[in-house]
């Protein structure tokens, strides 16, 4: 793989931990998804930065170039972190349709002790 | 004994009133009958004709869809000691005659008892072929999965004893939900019974499985639903152990 591309590659990588732990710092992505991102970036660096063994594997799967080997990689990361991101949203809905279930009924227990209240001063 | 209709209405500005109408006309013998509307984020007038019109409602600050609501009135149910909890269509669907054959099911030993439009031909409900085909395979899976036959596995029109409203406070599908939890209460060796009841068409509004693809794309997911259903219900398990 050229050497312009590793280091553009290990550039985009660095580029994007700086990112990941500048929103972790201002509260605008949770911890733990931060390190999850933050270890997956470090597995494309590693990956980036031993080509001569994933030259190797590549020849093994039969992909003629060690970067495309590296794109493949790249793209079953993203797999992963969006199943893991589909079982979160899942999740998510389950806890936010029993919020709103709770608010209602929240409410209208209010609405009848109100009434109650209101009943016994008449 | 204490009954509360659950009434989920989710854009029925049209037809609430007189369903309501029609269901405080009901009078049964032993029966203290109540309803509770549960306004599904309604993005109509439902919630004003509700608060105008001084009915009893729960209203969902955003839409659940059918499964999130119905479950409301079944947690309403349980909190306030109700014996029976019966799903009423907010759409004018459903015939409030019914309502004490029900009753009398439950009190006969049924945990859950079914109003159907297939048991025998009394409905006056136009079914189309693909309606019915659909149903067929319904039922054949719920029959495959359980043993049991379900005339009606789509029927919304349905009475719950404290137990079956017990676990379904706990857990209760979301989407399209009849269906799947027949399997879950025959899974869990409940008594599930079915009367023949006649239904109408809707008085107002449009059913939400009215373009094919929306019905394929149901049958798709009540029919997973069903066999998923089949395959775990752990949980429920659990919940009927505790009681």
């Amino acid at each position: 793989m050229p050497k312009e591309l590793i280091l553009f590659l290990l550039f985009l990588c660095l580029f994007f931990l700086g990112n990941i732990w500048r929103l972790a710092s201002k509260k605008k992505i949770l911890l733990k998804h931060a390190l999850l991102w933050s270890l997956l970036t470090i597995l494309v660096m590693i990956a980036t930065l031993t080509t001569k063994y994933l030259k190797v594997l590549s020849d093994f799967v039969g992909i003629e170039e060690v970067s495309n080997m590296i794109f493949l990689f790249g793209f079953l990361v993203l797999l992963v972190i969006t199943f893991l991101l589909t079982t979160t949203v899942s999740k998510q809905k389950i806890a936010i349709s029993i919020l709103t279930q709770e608010v209602a009924l929240s409410n209208k227990r209010i609405e009848e002790l109100t009434h109650d209240q209101h009943s016994k001063k008449i | 004994m204490k009954v509360l209709m659950i009434i989920p209405a989710y854009n029925e500005e049209k037809s609430i009133l007189n369903t309501i109408s029609s269901l405080k006309s009901v009078k049964i013998k032993d029966v203290q009958l109540d309803y509770i509307v549960i306004n599904d984020g309604s993005t109509d007038h439902t919630l004003e004709i509700l608060e105008e019109n001084h009915c009893h409602y729960i209203s969902l600050p955003t839409n659940l869809g059918i499964g999130g609501a119905v479950q409301t009135g079944y947690k309403y149910a349980y909190r306030n000691h109700y014996d029976v909890a019966i799903q009423f269509d907010g759409d004018g669907q459903h015939d409030p005659n019914y309502i004490a054959s029900l009753i009398e099911e439950i009190k006969k030993g049924a945990d859950i008892a079914i109003g159907s439009r297939y048991v025998e031909k009394l409905s006056e409900f136009r079914s189309t072929f693909m309606r019915r085909f659909g149903s067929t395979i319904l039922s054949f899976l719920i029959r495959l999965c359980t043993g049991r036959r379900i005339y009606d596995p789509t029927s919304g029109f349905r009475a719950a004893n404290q137990k079956v409203i017990e676990l379904f406070q706990e857990e209760y599908p979301m989407d399209y939900p009849e269906p799947d939890t027949i399997v879950t209460v025959l899974k869990l060796g409940y008594r599930v019974s079915e009367i023949p009841v006649k239904m109408k068409e809707r008085t107002s509004g449009k059913s939400s499985l009215s373009s094919p693809i929306k019905a394929s794309f149901y049958m798709i997911k009540v029919s997973t639903a069903i066999i998923v259903s089949a395959l775990s219900h752990r949980k429920e398990k659990e919940i009927c152990q505790k009681n």
